[in-house]
């Protein structure tokens, strides 16, 4: 939940500052072993639920964009968010999907590219 | 039953379980704790029956390698709660499989992981048997007990009373003896008896102990001891909810059993005790212990009501499914499954878990080797009827063969003795014997008309007789005492063939020398004359 401008804080940058929508999930990955047993009830493990995080950021400078984009591009990184469940804010390692970057015209002085969106994925189960 | 929690038993069949493993294990006096990051599956399984000796298996794809010889602690666990905790595995609860050790280690090169395998105590049983540190003779209780202090074991059952606990055991069965008369200046001479080794391992000897105990042998999960094991009945009931949708078979009924037959010298000798009013309700269900070394003397007949009385009755079902995964259940558990509203009731012998991201357990029970006896030929005792048999004594080297009359008092005895190699499996040590015999022949052979020795050859005479038939190879002779009465052979004084007797008679003709001596006829006259015949 976004409850606060400093509700999401990914290697260290406040994102509240530079995004317009926070999108929150929290997936379920089941093992292979799930399916209807004998008695035809579902049964089956649960490997773990694992959050992810998709921000919409707005329009970015060019600047602002610069220093963005070596987060987005690291292989790893530590998101702060705040967890429902836990009612807490909780820290995750993510990885990132891909982005792009749309300009409509050159990006110099105030002249800013187009929002676009990022997920992070939690590497590991929400514990 | 492995100890466990009703939760446990609840959450393991939920949609939505949650899993965990934990291994444990010293190494450099630290504790080392390896968990789900750690550890990308463990398959813990055993095969096993009864009467034998049964040994788990643990197999790890772990991302840390742990040293050989490494003795780990495995549990698995459940999560039954959803509290706000400090450590999710206060959330869990656990089921301990027991320590094993790690007996190989291989690493992955495409996975970087390494895959371990690993096996409960029962692995230092896999070694040559030596001698126990005993005085003979001892009760079977006292020799477990004496097995185990030598494996480095506690014998769990140690003060407890079983089949056959207080049986007598005389001597060292499972290795070769050999007396010498040891003379040594200035002393008395003195017997010293040394021991060498018939093949067996201790693995070996906890197997026929387990028969003489009508018992499994194995290590218990919670003690690491070693255990005589019984049927366990535990009550529980599991239903289709515990099944996968696939595989599943549960067949033909085994049992019951009533009828115990201890065989020996080549499954010729047997011995057996039943339940008759069992036999004559619900057929006849043996069960079959051949060649035991502790049941292989006169007294092996006493052992029988101890396993009958043990075993009786006996019966479950044939089965093989796959489950979803219970894990609870222990080696030789009793319990029933529902599966259409039929309860089968089943006895865990042969399980694998499989435990990955998901769980899946796949457990089955055969039919036991079918066994046929002869019952015509077998006693209910140490009685020999009209019985050729072979026995094979692999302490002292020999061979016995018997034929012996049931009148029990008579001695008509054939005998044959030979010697065995002592650095042999004692099954090869059998064989070759038998195969000496009919290849070699034997140094002495005696019944009550011939004997044959290597001084005189064959001797065709009884104890009663004067008169005796000699044949070897210089000489064929009719004596009457030390007097030739007929003598054809070689002379090797003289240096010359002989015959000699009192009397001949020759029918028709002979020759000697240049002439032959022979009879005819002459007008009806009867002749006999010598004709020169010449070189």
């Amino acid at each position: 939940m976004f409850v606060d401008k400093d509700s999401i804080i990914i290697n260290g940058v406040n994102m509240g500052q530079y995004i317009t929508e926070a999108k929150f999930s929290f997936n379920k990955l089941w093992s292979s072993d799930s399916g209807r047993n004998l008695a035809g009830t579902q049964s089956g493990t649960l490997i773990g639920i694992f959050p992810k995080l998709v921000l919409q950021f707005r329009k970015l400078t060019k600047t602002e964009l610069e220093r963005i984009v070596p987060i987005l591009d690291s292989p790893r990184q530590t998101v702060s968010y705040y967890d429902p469940r836990k009612r807490d804010n909780e820290t995750m390692q993510t990885y990132t999907g891909d982005y792009e970057i749309t300009d409509k015209t050159i990006i110099s002085g105030t002249k800013k590219n187009e929002g676009f969106s990022c997920s992070f994925i939690a590497t590991k189960k929400r514990v | 039953m492995k100890t466990h929690t009703s939760a446990f038993k609840t959450a393991i069949k939920e949609y939505g379980r949650e899993l965990d493993s934990i291994i444990t294990y010293e190494h450099d006096t630290e504790t080392i704790e390896l968990g789900q990051e750690e550890l990308n599956s463990l398959t813990p399984s055993y095969e096993g029956s009864i009467l034998k000796s049964v040994m788990k298996q643990l197999i790890i794809d772990s991302n840390v390698e742990i040293p050989i010889d490494t003795e780990i602690n495995f549990q698995f666990g459940v999560k039954v709660r959803d509290e706000d905790v400090e450590d999710y595995r206060d959330n869990y609860d656990y089921v301990s499989f027991g320590s094993y050790i790690v007996k190989e280690t291989e690493m992955n090169e495409d996975t970087l992981s390494y895959t371990i395998k690993c096996y409960d105590k029962m692995l230092y049983s896999m070694k040559d048997y030596e001698a126990l540190d005993i005085t003979y003779p001892i009760t079977i209780r006292n020799y477990i007990n004496a097995v185990a202090n030598k494996l480095g074991l506690t014998f769990k059952n140690a003060n407890d009373t079983f089949p056959n606990y207080d049986k007598v055991i005389n001597d060292e069965l499972f290795l070769s003896r050999e007396t010498n008369i040891v003379e040594e200046e200035g002393q008395e001479p003195r017997e010293e008896t040394t021991y060498t080794s018939l093949g067996y391992t201790y693995r070996d000897v906890l197997d026929q102990l387990a028969q003489v105990t009508a018992s499994t042998i194995c290590i218990n999960e919670e003690d690491d001891e070693l255990e005589l094991r019984y049927i366990n009945d535990t009550e529980d009931t599991i239903d289709e909810e515990y099944l996968k949708d696939t595989n599943v078979k549960f067949g033909d009924k085994y049992g019951k059993v009533n009828s115990i037959v201890l065989s020996r010298s080549g499954e010729s000798d047997n011995i057996y005790l039943q339940n008759e009013e069992s036999v004559e309700t619900d057929g006849l269900c043996e069960i079959k212990i051949v060649d035991n070394q502790f049941m292989n003397f006169e007294d092996r007949s006493e052992y029988l009501p101890d396993i009958l009385d043990q075993l009786d009755g006996l019966e479950y079902y044939i089965n093989d499914f796959s489950s979803t995964g219970i894990v609870y259940y222990n080696l030789c558990d009793k319990y029933s499954v529902i599966r259409d509203n039929t309860t089968y009731d089943c006895i865990m012998f042969n399980d694998e878990i499989l435990i990955t991201q998901g769980l899946e357990e796949n457990i089955h029970t055969n039919m036991p080797e079918d066994s046929e006896t002869d019952y015509d030929k077998a006693d209910k005792g140490e009685i020999k009827l009209n019985k050729a048999l072979l026995l094979v004594n692999k302490q002292d080297n020999r061979i016995e063969a018997l034929v012996q009359s049931v009148e029990a008092q008579e001695e008509g005895l054939g005998t044959l003795t030979n010697r065995v190699e002592t650095n042999i499996t004692s099954t090869e040590a059998s064989i070759n014997a038998i195969q000496n015999t009919l290849t070699n022949g034997v140094e002495t052979l005696k019944n009550q008309l011939i004997t044959i020795d290597a001084e005189n050859g064959i001797t065709v005479s009884t104890d009663q007789d004067v008169i005796k038939t000699i044949m070897n190879n210089y000489e064929f002779s009719i004596r009457n005492g030390e007097t030739k009465l007929a003598y054809f052979g070689y002379d090797s004084e003289a240096g010359e063939t002989k015959a000699e007797m009192d009397n001949l008679t020759v029918q028709e003709y002979f020759v000697t020398g240049y002439h032959r001596f022979e009879k005819f006829d002459v007008d009806n006259e009867q002749r006999t004359g010598v004709f020169y015949i010449g070189e």
